[in-house]
């Protein structure tokens, strides 16, 4: 019994000695999965910016081959309850607003605090046909559960040919 | 590797314990309750390397020879300080449950265990996040939780080995899964570490305690413990020959087969 006791004791320290490397494999961006869509016309290029951001480094999303673009993520603000984005396509700029609600979340040990995010309301300028939502709760799983279907918005513009 | 190093040396200076026999002179068996405190608890800042201490004291009492109700209460703080945040959270606990000898006593002066048991385990605990932040495209974000009294209740199974090193006193260590119930819900922060259960972040946790604990011996008996298969055996007429043999009272081989008498 003895022999069993230490050997055993032994065996158990040494295997809670091996614990887990603290290190962060989720994801902790929290990003609102949104599409683009020209309805019959072609985009020939998007750029997507925050409201009132026009700094240099300031662009989200900037693309020449729209054929490549079939959906992306934007960050929504952390202190403001709505967030705001200036769309350019086809070189004409439209802008967008969504009414949101966020909490802070413990996502995990390693990972720490993430913003999590319930979308209210839309607000568009005569540019963007319509805002449709078809999730409106982001959090930092959006971008993987919608990386092949589905997004959180679609955003319907008005273009005109280049 | 430092933490293997480290349980090295815990154990080696454990182990002088373990060196002492059981050498007794005694035919009496000894039984009474049995009260102790779980060292591993006292490894925790060390094992892991953040942020858990505390201490737990556990008392169990022989029912039926076999079967041992228990006890377990405890108090645990964690202070996880991040790059990112800095959380903690501290609270008692408390777990009951039975704890079933599954090993056959094999002479009187035999009180080494192997059991399996369970338990139900519960806790108060308050948990308070003192800094959080986050920055993204916007800016950054920082705040802070106020304190939150939560509740928690899991489940456990338990396996483990006691062996009495010297009289009346035992080193044992048990592993345990354990089974989250419940647990108040935390628009913000859902714990990842509760007292008494440990790390949430897996569906099972496994923990493990040493204990280090001493028996009241209140009870002194000639009488072994029945073996748990005995009910189940059918009986021959050599077994109620036997019986009769130990139940008669000038009988001196009846000492170490059981069924005798006891004295408090």
């Amino acid at each position: 019994m003895r022999f069993r006791l230490t050997s055993l004791l032994f065996a158990l320290m040494l295997l809670h000695s091996c614990d887990n490397a603290s290190h962060c494999y989720e994801s902790s961006d929290t990003l609102m999965v949104t599409s683009f869509n020209g309805n019959t016309i072609k985009m020939d290029s998007i750029l997507v910016k925050g409201y009132k951001r026009n700094a240099v480094g300031d662009t989200l999303v900037s693309y020449k081959d729209t054929a490549l673009i079939k959906k992306v993520g934007l960050p929504l603000s952390l202190t403001a309850d709505s967030t705001g984005f200036v769309v350019y396509a086809n070189g004409r700029s439209s802008t967008f607003w969504l009414k949101h609600t966020m909490n802070l979340q413990l996502i995990s040990q390693s990972c720490g605090f993430a913003p999590v995010y319930k979308l209210i309301a839309t607000r568009h300028s005569p540019m963007i046909d319509s805002v449709k939502v078809f999730d409106p709760n982001v959090d930092t799983k959006s971008a993987e559960r919608y990386a092949t279907n589905g997004q959180n918005i679609t955003i319907y513009l008005h273009l005109t040919t280049p | 590797m430092d933490k293997i190093l480290r349980s090295i040396f815990i154990l080696l200076l454990l182990n002088p314990l373990i060196g002492f026999g059981q050498k007794k002179n005694e035919v009496w068996r000894y039984e009474g309750p049995r009260i102790g405190i779980d060292m591993s608890r006292f490894l925790m800042p060390s094992i892991h390397k953040e942020i858990q201490s505390g201490f737990e004291i556990q008392a169990d009492y022989p029912y039926k020879g076999n079967f041992f109700p228990t006890v377990e209460a405890g108090y645990q703080s964690v202070n996880d300080l991040k790059d990112s945040f800095h959380y903690t959270n501290k609270g008692p606990y408390a777990r009951i449950g039975v704890d079933l000898n599954i090993k056959q006593f094999e002479s009187l002066s035999d009180n080494d265990l192997v059991f399996v048991g369970v338990r139900y385990g519960f806790s108060r605990f308050a948990q308070e996040t003192l800094a959080a932040d986050f920055s993204n495209y916007w800016g950054t974000i920082q705040t802070s939780f106020p304190k939150k009294y939560l509740n928690a209740h899991w489940g456990e199974l338990v396996f483990g080995l006691k062996g009495e090193l010297l009289p009346n006193f035992f080193l044992g260590w048990s592993v345990r899964a354990k089974f989250l119930l419940s647990t108040t819900k935390d628009l913000h922060v859902t714990p990842y570490v509760i007292p008494g259960l440990g790390y949430t972040s897996s569906e099972v946790p496994f923990d493990f305690s040493i204990t280090v604990s001493y028996r009241i011996p209140l009870i002194k008996t000639k009488t072994m413990p029945r073996p748990l298969k005995s009910k189940s055996t059918k009986r021959t007429d050599t077994d109620r020959d036997e019986d009769q043999e130990n139940s008669d009272p000038n009988n001196t081989n009846s000492n170490t087969s059981g069924y005798g008498n006891s004295q408090y």
